[in-house]
């Protein structure tokens, strides 16, 4: 059975994704919004190694992204305690707001 | 002009995953935002589907959908809520968003044309059971058993670090 989508239309969508978030990281003053916008990458990188994955019918692509989900899981809980504490302590989550290592 | 129905989904649930991912970025209301991520998860599943990869597509609804956002949601709630312009209305912070999607699309820009360019083979034949729980168990647990096992570690310290961090601290005496 060959697929009917080649390989590339997913690494396009997959592009797209990553450059969509890329630019809500970048533009967004919301950190919980930055946060999401992150794992919107992660998303997108994920497709691209399902996609190899399936291009080479090797199933190491999907532990990956097994792996993948599970670092990612771990870093939205303490991305997020880290929100709350900051939450806490300066009541924002603005990125604006945080410039005490700015110089 | 003959669609077949594994090109069709694969356009349907491209479009809306990328008109989901946009609105993650442009929806002012952090909770709305959310939800369009979630719908965002599940076009991105169902094109794990259409990549005979049927237990992530799982997965990827259970964990990211399911788990991740429900903590999304309720740190949200949790917070200050304030509605307020995505972009800091300051003269210097408004001048410097036309350069950053420039560099976004600089970047997005050459990964395509690599893309474009790399020239890949043709797909490999895969087995019945490809994506399916028991071949990737059985990579998993063959081959990859140690980043099993650090995974474990990682997620242990990742609890017990969410817990401490987001502690409330006793007045100091």
């Amino acid at each position: 059975m060959s697929p009917a989508i080649p390989v590339e239309n997913y690494l396009y969508l997959a592009i797209v994704l990553f450059s969509i978030g890329a630019a809500g990281v970048l533009i967004r003053r919301n950190a919980i919004v930055v946060f999401m916008c992150i794992e919107l990458m992660l998303n997108a990188a994920n497709l691209v190694l399902i996609s190899f994955a399936r291009h080479h019918a090797d199933p190491a692509g999907h532990i990956y992204v097994l792996l993948v989900m599970a670092v990612a899981a771990a870093e939205v809980a303490v991305g997020l305690a880290i929100m709350i504490a900051m939450f806490r302590e300066r009541k924002s989550i603005h990125v604006d707001d945080l410039r005490d290592m700015h110089g | 002009m003959g669609f077949t129905p594994e090109a069709l989904l694969f356009a349907v649930f491209s479009v809306s995953s990328v008109i989901a991912a946009l609105g993650v970025v442009v929806i002012r209301d952090p909770v709305k935002a959310a939800l369009s991520l979630i719908a965002c998860f599940f076009s991105i599943s169902c094109l794990f589907v259409l990549q005979s990869a049927e237990l992530l597509a799982v997965l990827e609804i259970l964990v990211y959908a399911g788990a991740i956002m429900v903590l999304f949601v309720f740190v949200i709630m949790l917070v200050e809520n304030r509605d307020e312009a995505i972009v800091n209305p300051a003269l210097g912070q408004r001048l410097g968003v036309p350069l950053k999607l420039a560099a976004v699309a600089l970047v997005a820009f050459a990964l395509l044309n690599g893309v474009r360019r790399a020239g890949l083979s043709t797909p490999e034949d895969l087995p019945t059971d490809f994506g399916s729980v028991s071949s990737v168990g059985h990579e998993f647990f063959d081959n990859f058993l140690f980043h099993f096992e650090v995974t474990s570690v990682l997620l242990l310290v990742g609890i017990v670090g969410a817990v401490v961090i987001s502690k409330r601290r006793k007045p100091q005496t």
